[in-house]
């Protein structure tokens, strides 16, 4: 398989999942603010915590100036200059697919092209705020979609390994971020702390679609290092750290055909180290270190995982000597 | 939805004088008429949106934004009886093993150039004309990997070819999406006809190209050289890549090493041995044309020259397919394959002969006049439909370089019905025919109808308002299932 054929297939999955990622945040988030204790004074900061999730604050600070309603949801749907806006990934991605679409099945490209002419579409409507939990379902459901045909349709030769490789780590990436910004935010000077905790950490879990698996795990007890734990160690859950890290390692041993190359071995430790670390703690191991500090080591691993796929498998750009 | 139709003026491909239908298309006809309009309008949008869904589109830059086109599609098909595309087969097969002849002719001993059949500063100051590539023995000596003909019907229904395109034809993809789209949409309108079906021409073409490999590679790897993701054709590119199981690669996908191309994929360097290439020849490589093109790969003409890599079609094939050479390919096929040309051309005046630019300067009025190096439809005069002002401005563009432009008489192209809503227009059409060689010569059975769909116009190019149509070539023994 071509390099750049293999650098568009990750990159195609990968914002795929970043475009579903960012709309199950946006539509907890909606859901949160209708339900919370204190309104006012929370709505700000709350909206406040997609746009670090997202990772662009500075664009969105020049840009806004005010994190209110319509200008927070317009940056993470449909801005051109957030990078991360669903618009965005979902442009970048179907341009992957364009790239490749003599690769994938074409029931795939069909699909991801019909998601990103209803997105560029609504994005031209004056769209209301009353209609944004609607987009963000139809985001969801078209990247399940795609999922979906990608599983049911493609053989599990190289195409779809690469897009294994970029789907989970990406999601790896973005559960410790979640996990990270909400663990930052001190709670204790709420009034109602109990309640407040319980919502906080159920819309943690709902970000995820985690709450029902949590709660077949731990009983409807929301303790935030039972949060964690699940968010962290769950060997079963698809959106654990754990498990996304397994199932870039799988990709990669398949790839490979379980042997280690000279070229391939600093991907394969890398992988390993993490996949260890994740084996070997325990959660009171991981909250002793400080949760934001291993969280923080965690996302920059996966990047540093992502570098190694590229130069492992010369994706991108690459010059040849 | 018919009253309103003339057939008269031009020749009409569907009825004959006083509307009646022509045998083959009878059934199609009657079928037509037992359609309610407004059922033929939200299919007309339903096949629309299938071509935007699927992503055949082509991008129209205007402000910042590109916007995404989609053809035009006619439903009303092209029919064409078996016995009409044998002869047109035959002399199409004919027009394409001369024309071959020729390039393998004009880039080694120069025979027709010796002996005057063809004027020889016409070929050696052809701007497609490379010295680069005189005396490279190709595999099969076929320069001509794959043609689009152009052709039109004149007054008595005759076909003529307009044009020979031997260099990047484009338009396969469509033969097969506008199909598709009239199987799925219009499946009722087959109902009493047999169609020749297009399936197995893919691997006719993955055949066509291995043959054409470097001698001595048993199992070619194969690849289609795309200028990327942004080119109008890349459509076309891709589909015909997944289509012939090739892979689509770009320039910087491709590098020369020891004279041998290769591949860079995610295991390291991979051995190319044919390209079949949507690069026009000046792009290919910036060490022998174009410095600054960004498409192509260093290196890859020495290596084509060394025998090690097959490019298809054949670099300076445009040679041949020349607004000036098209006049003399009769004289080839009676000088390479002593026949009778099967399919005339339309007459061509060229104005680098006095009393032809005298002729054609006194009746531009009348004439169509074109630049040799234009296509697409740019750069033309259709006398009968331009002012005194575009006249005179195209005179003094003539007379600056006469040799640079030929004339023909304004081509009556034949018509067909085309919907418009609530009726049916008379709108003019052409076929391209793709025609490839390899083993053997073989012909696509239809090809593209392409239809002027603003009425009155002659000119079928997507860019200026063109739309496509199915083209049907009946079986000669119907097969009843």
């Amino acid at each position: 398989m071509l390099s750049r054929v293999a650098d568009s297939l990750y990159w195609l999955a990968r914002n795929v999942e970043r475009a579903e990622n960012n709309s199950r945040l946006i539509a907890v988030k909606l859901t949160s603010r209708l339900e919370n204790a204190n309104p006012i004074d929370e709505t700000n900061q709350n909206w406040y915590e997609l746009i670090e999730i997202s990772g662009f604050q500075e664009v969105f600070d020049e840009e806004y100036h005010h994190p209110i309603d319509r200008n927070v949801m317009e940056f993470l749907l449909f801005s051109l200059k957030n990078p991360n806006s669903i618009l965005n990934t979902i442009t970048i991605a179907r341009e992957n697919a364009r790239a490749v679409r003599e690769i994938i099945p074409n029931e795939l490209w069909e699909s991801i092209n019909s998601f990103y002419l209803k997105l560029k579409k609504q994005s031209h409507t004056p769209w209301t705020m009353e209609e944004v939990s609607d987009i963000c379902e139809f985001v969801k459901k078209d990247s399940l979609l795609f999922q979906g045909i990608v599983e049911a349709t493609m053989p599990r030769g190289d195409a779809y390994l690469f897009m294994e490789m970029g789907k989970h780590l990406e999601r790896a990436e973005k559960a410790a971020r979640i996990l990270d910004v909400y663990y930052h935010k001190n709670l204790a000077s709420y009034q109602n702390k109990e309640i407040v905790e319980y919502h906080h950490w159920w819309s943690v879990l709902q970000s995820v679609s985690g709450h029902e698996a949590y709660i077949k795990t731990y009983r409807p007890l929301i303790k935030s290092r039972n949060v964690a734990e699940f968010f962290i160690l769950n060997a079963e859950f698809p959106r654990s750290m754990m498990y996304c890290i397994q199932k870039v390692r799988n990709a990669f041993v398949a790839l490979e055909d379980g042997h280690v190359e000279h070229y391939s071995e600093s991907l394969a430790q890398e992988l390993e180290h993490l996949a260890n670390d994740l084996y070997d703690f325990s959660i009171e191991e991981i909250l002793n270190q400080g949760a934001h500090a291993f969280l923080q080591s965690f996302q920059h691993r996966c990047m540093t995982i992502g570098m190694h796929i590229t130069k492992t498998y010369y994706l991108g750009e690459v010059v040849i000597p | 939805m018919f009253h309103s139709y003339h057939v008269d003026g031009y020749f009409d491909e569907m009825l004959q004088k006083g509307k009646e239908p022509r045998g083959h298309c009878k059934p199609f006809h009657e079928k037509l008429n037992e359609v309610a309009p407004e059922e033929l309008q939200s299919r007309y949008e339903l096949a629309q949106s299938d071509f935007l869904r699927q992503g055949i589109t082509f991008t129209v830059y205007s402000d910042n934004e590109g916007t995404e086109r989609t053809m035009p599609f006619d439903f009303v098909p092209k029919i064409i009886p078996p016995d009409e595309w044998q002869e047109l087969e035959r002399g199409l097969m004919q027009r394409f093993d001369a024309l071959n002849a020729f390039l393998d002719d004009v880039y080694h001993e120069q025979h027709i150039l010796k002996e005057g059949i063809i004027p020889r500063d016409l070929v050696v100051n052809c701007q497609h004309f490379f010295q680069q590539v005189a005396g490279i023995d190709l595999p099969r000596r076929q320069h001509i990997f794959m043609a689009g003909i152009d052709l039109i019907r004149d007054d008595n229904g005759e076909y003529r070819v307009l044009e020979d395109n031997l260099r990047n034809p484009s338009g396969l993809s469509y033969v097969f999406q506008n199909r598709y789209v009239m199987r799925k949409v219009y499946p009722e309108f087959f109902n009493q006809y047999s169609v020749q079906s297009l399936e197995q021409q893919f691997s006719y073409l993955h055949s066509a190209m291995a043959s054409l490999a470097p001698e001595g590679s048993s199992s070619p790897t194969i690849v289609l050289l795309t200028p990327g993701v942004h080119n109008s054709a890349y459509y076309d590119h891709s589909f015909i890549a997944q289509r012939t199981g090739i892979e689509l690669v770009e320039g910087r996908d491709l590098v020369v090493r020891e004279r041998q191309v290769y591949m860079k994929t995610a295991r390291g360097l991979k051995k190319v041995d044919v390209i079949y290439r949507r690069i026009d020849d000046e792009f290919l490589d910036p060490l022998e044309f174009r410095e600054d093109s960004l498409l192509g790969v260093p290196g890859l003409i020495d290596v084509y020259r060394a025998g090690n890599v097959s490019i298809l079609n054949g670099i300076g094939n445009g040679v041949a397919d020349d607004k000036a050479i098209y006049h003399f390919v009769p004289d080839m096929i009676r000088y390479y394959l002593k026949e009778e040309p099967l399919v005339k051309n339309v007459d061509t005046y060229l104005l680098r002969y006095d009393d032809q630019l005298e002729y054609v300067l006194d009746h531009l009025s009348e004439l169509v006049v074109k630049h040799t190096n234009a296509s697409g439809g740019y750069n033309m005069l259709i006398g009968p439909h331009a002012s005194k002002e575009e006249i005179e401005a195209y005179r003094q563009q003539i007379l600056k370089n006469p040799s640079e432009f030929i004339a023909q008489p304004t081509i009556k192209l034949s018509r067909l019905p085309a919907f418009k809503e609530d009726r049916f227009a008379a709108c003019h059409v052409d076929l391209r025919v793709f025609i490839f060689g390899g083993e053997k010569t073989h012909v696509f059975p239809g090809g593209l109808t392409r239809v002027a769909l603003k009425e009155g116009s002659l000119v079928v190019n997507s860019s200026q308002g063109g739309g496509a149509k199915d083209t049907w070539v009946l079986e000669e023994n119907p097969i009843h299932i």
